[in-house]
């Protein structure tokens, strides 16, 4: 006879509740028989509830890593195709469509490799491409919120796996069928790239699009430009802008209006999506030619790029980037000197840049028109020419700007045409106000102006605060430019003077300054203001805040000039390995390409980055 | 009964204490993945980000509060590939000194380790180690540290070719899909879990 015992807790219960308070004594056939049925209890326990159980933690917890690996599969092949969307360049939407569904696919398997924990994949996915052409939601990615699919191209991945169970399919469920989704989403971007076509790129660029030693640095500008998607396109909402510039620059897409004043930011045109065809042309019209304007170059990229701002509310939903490509250092400054701000600040000096013995002019207007135009306005682009080696080398000038005068009276695009096939003017605007109609005679040029045209400051210590921002000092509280490579290589370390005219590391440091704070002021979003000529912050009210991107091509070992400053690129960048970098600004990036091959994949790396930043 | 029961309930949590490290060692790879693609700075230059993603390992025992170090149990490779088709991808077939395009092949273009290399080596091989030659330092102008290898150096140096790396075919400009040129990023984690190691990739 065998008795049954109780775990002391239930025995404690039964004699509380039994009549007699006496614990329970069965005698043995009762014994037996609750031995029998806690047996088919256990039975029944460990069949019904235990190995379900242990089933389902085990089937469940594989299903569920089945279906993390699945989400990160569907994450992947949107972000990736998201990000490589506009494949190949210029082809139609079908065309597009077709191959951002099959590298989502590739990428969904890729990253959901065949028998992952026995699963298997479905299909190949369900890859959802929409454009954003409009407000409807083909991809079903707000879920009945309010995500933005408007102008806005999206790829959605679903994709479902199939487990086969251990334990489960007892219960006569052989497999387990997990799902995930991925979206990717990206933005419309709005590019101006802005090229130097200064003469020390005469053996890059070649005529129609030619160059005598390929690979052709035309080619590759081309490739880039055709990287974004223009009208007729997947999306076809991208942007492109085009500045070329040399001792002048000028907005060759969309073509620049010569009547307007270009000293105005209310008067300039933005980009359009259709770009494409004439991008192509202009790029592979350019003639290399003179010097080196960086400061009004980037000058006119930004007020191209942000000349919607008091309109258009989609320009703060773009990534806005300037592109900025050059292959030397600054030696010309475009500037106003008859400028009667500068004049007052000059104790009404009018000749304090000029003296009155090489003409005698009045105080200057801004109330004109077209500023440049105006009878009495002496404007113009000067440079330092003949090289930085050149000592006493005065400076040339005043040069006519391209932004102002159109050549052989044409107009349009045969008027670009013509400015990229035929050079920048070679005639001074000079000979109002009896000032000779040659060139700026040797020593004429007493002083550089306290700002360029553009209000870029030529010491850049001395520019005012705006909204208490103020350009940075480098270490030590020395003036920036003391940590190019121009003042310390080309100027040997020479502290820059305004009144050293004739010497070319001079003019050289008056234009690599004004060029820095033109690149501070576009990352800080402060323009000219022609009304109160002074630099104000944007009024927008949609604001740009643009991405800068140099790349400093170094042609100086093959048929060049001097290599482009690596600090002033990321100065003007706002690159992260600046030596005053602005953190809470957005950071662009400084490229040095080291040879022409560095040139195209520079760009590559250019493009890749504004792509992924678009995300 | 009892030894039953015992083994169902032991195995059962050791089977899931697996899982669920397998699971924080595939969410690392992808959490990683989706922020190196989106550009995220994890290189030596951002500590930050670096301590970021060893948090995310906090439960395979990863430092909480800094980067994964060479003696801790996991390791993070991180790599930007790109496939070189038989035109170089549109470059010359040579470069300056003479050394022979890597076509037809996936080369490195970027690449950041971190953690313990010892706990699993890249299943795709490594750059070559000619850090101050073959680095971004003439293209950025940036520090070796950014892990960005000189463009140069990846269509020409045989020592930058990805080895073992099929997931993505045979990229063709006349196939549609992933191209020639385009950018791949891809994240490898190791984690020790117990004595044995766990590894995980995403390609995103």
């Amino acid at each position: 006879m065998r008795i049954v015992s109780f775990p002391k807790k239930f025995a404690v219960a039964a004699e509380k509740t039994g009549p007699t308070r006496r614990p329970y004594r069965l005698n043995g056939r009762m014994a037996d028989r609750r031995s029998g049925q806690a047996i088919i209890m256990l039975t029944l326990m460990v069949s019904c509830f235990l190995v379900p159980m242990v089933g389902l933690a085990i089937d469940g917890g594989r299903g569920y890593l089945v279906r993390i690996k699945l989400s990160t599969a569907v994450d992947g092949a949107s972000l990736a195709a998201g990000r490589l969307m506009g494949t190949p360049p210029g082809a139609s939407v079908a065309t597009q469509t077709s191959y951002t569904t099959a590298t989502a696919q590739q990428y969904l398997a890729a990253n959901f490799p065949a028998g992952f924990f026995g699963a298997q994949l479905v299909g190949s996915g369900n890859v959802c491409v929409d454009p954003g052409t409009n407000n409807t939601d083909p991809c079903h990615v707000s879920n009945g919120g309010s995500l933005q699919t408007y102008k806005i191209r999206t790829v959605a991945v679903n994709a479902q796996a199939t487990m086969p169970t251990f334990f489960m399919r007892l219960l006569n469920m052989p497999t387990i069928t997990v799902g995930a989704s991925g979206v990717a989403q990206r933005r419309d971007v709005r590019v101006v790239v802005v090229i130097d076509r200064s003469s020390s790129m005469a053996k890059f660029y070649g005529a129609g699009g030619s160059c005598a030693t390929p690979p052709c640095i035309q080619t590759m500008l081309n490739n880039f430009v055709n990287s974004f998607s223009g009208a007729g396109e997947l999306g076809g909402r991208d942007e492109v802008g085009l500045v070329v510039f040399g001792g002048s620059g000028i907005v060759a897409y969309p073509a620049r209006n010569v009547a307007n004043d270009y000293t105005d930011y209310t008067q300039f045109t933005a980009p359009d999506n259709n770009f494409k065809t004439r991008s192509s042309t202009i790029i592979n019209e350019i003639t290399s030619q003179s010097n080196t304007g960086t400061a009004e170059a980037l000058y006119l990229a930004y007020m191209t790029l942000r000349a919607d701002a008091a309109t258009n509310t989609d320009l703060s939903t773009k990534l806005n980037v300037i592109v900025l490509f050059t292959d030397g250092l600054p030696n010309g400054i475009t500037t106003f000197a008859n400028d009667p701000s500068q004049i007052a600040n000059h104790g009404g000096n009018k000749n304090f840049m000029i003296p009155s013995t090489s003409c005698s002019f009045h105080a200057g207007s801004w109330a004109a028109t077209n500023v440049p135009t105006a009878s009495t306005n002496l404007i113009g682009w000067f440079a330092q020419w003949n090289g930085f080696a050149n000592s006493n080398y005065n400076a040339h000038g005043f040069f006519k700007s391209m932004m102002a005068y159109s050549q052989s009276g044409n107009s349009g695009n045969t008027d670009i045409d013509n400015w990229m096939t035929n050079g920048e003017p070679t005639t001074p605007q000079w000979g109002t106000d009896s000032c000779p109609s040659t060139t700026m005679p040797s020593g004429t040029l007493t002083q550089f102006p306290d700002y360029d045209l553009f209000g870029n400051y030529t010491t850049l210590d001395n520019a005012p605060a705006v909204s208490s921002l103020t350009p940075p000092k480098a270490p030590g509280g020395k003036s920036l430019y003391t940590l190019g490579s121009l003042y310390q290589n080309q100027c040997g370390s020479s502290t820059y003077s305004p009144t050293a005219t004739s010497n070319p590391c001079q003019i050289g440091l008056a234009s690599w300054q004004a060029a820095v704070h033109q690149g501070w002021k576009i990352w800080n979003q402060i323009i000219w203001s022609k009304t109160s000529q002074s630099n104000i912050v944007d009024p927008g009210p949609n604001m740009s805040s643009p991405v800068i991107f140099t790349l400093g091509f170094d042609d100086s070992k093959i048929g060049g000039a001097e290599a482009p400053d690596l600090k002033m690129l990321q100065l003007i960048a706002n690159d992260p390995n600046s030596p005053v970098p602005f953190s809470n600004r957005v950071n662009g990036r400084a490229y040095y390409a080291a040879d022409v091959n560095a040139v195209g994949l520079a760009l590559q790396e250019i493009q890749s980055e504004i792509l992924r930043l678009s995300q | 009964m009892v030894p039953f029961l015992a083994s169902l309930f032991i195995g059962s949590s050791i089977l899931g204490i697996r899982l669920v490290k397998d699971l924080v060692v595939t969410q690392v790879a992808r959490d990683a993945a989706s922020m190196y693609a989106r550009g995220t700075d994890f290189s030596s230059a951002s500590p930050v980000n670096q301590a970021l993603l060893s948090r995310l390992g906090a439960m395979l025992g990863w430092p909480q509060n800094a980067a994964l170090g060479s003696t801790d149990g996991g390791v993070i490779y991180l790599s930007q590939i790109m496939y070189i088709d038989n035109t170089c991808n549109g470059n010359a077939a040579t470069d300056s000194k003479g050394r022979a395009c890597n076509e037809n092949s996936w080369v490195f273009v970027n690449t950041i380790v971190l953690g313990n290399t010892n706990v699993h080596s890249s299943n795709f091989g490594a750059p070559p180690s000619c850090i101050s030659a073959c680095y971004d330092s003439v293209i950025t102008g940036t520090s070796p540290n950014y892990g960005n290898i000189n463009l140069n150096e990846a269509y020409y140096n045989s020592g930058d070719v990805v080895q073992n790396f099929t997931y993505l075919g045979t990229p063709s400009s006349s196939t549609a899909g992933f191209q020639p040129g385009q950018i791949a990023n891809l994240v490898e984690v190791g984690a020790y879990v117990g004595q044995t190691v766990d590894y995980a990739f995403a390609l995103f």
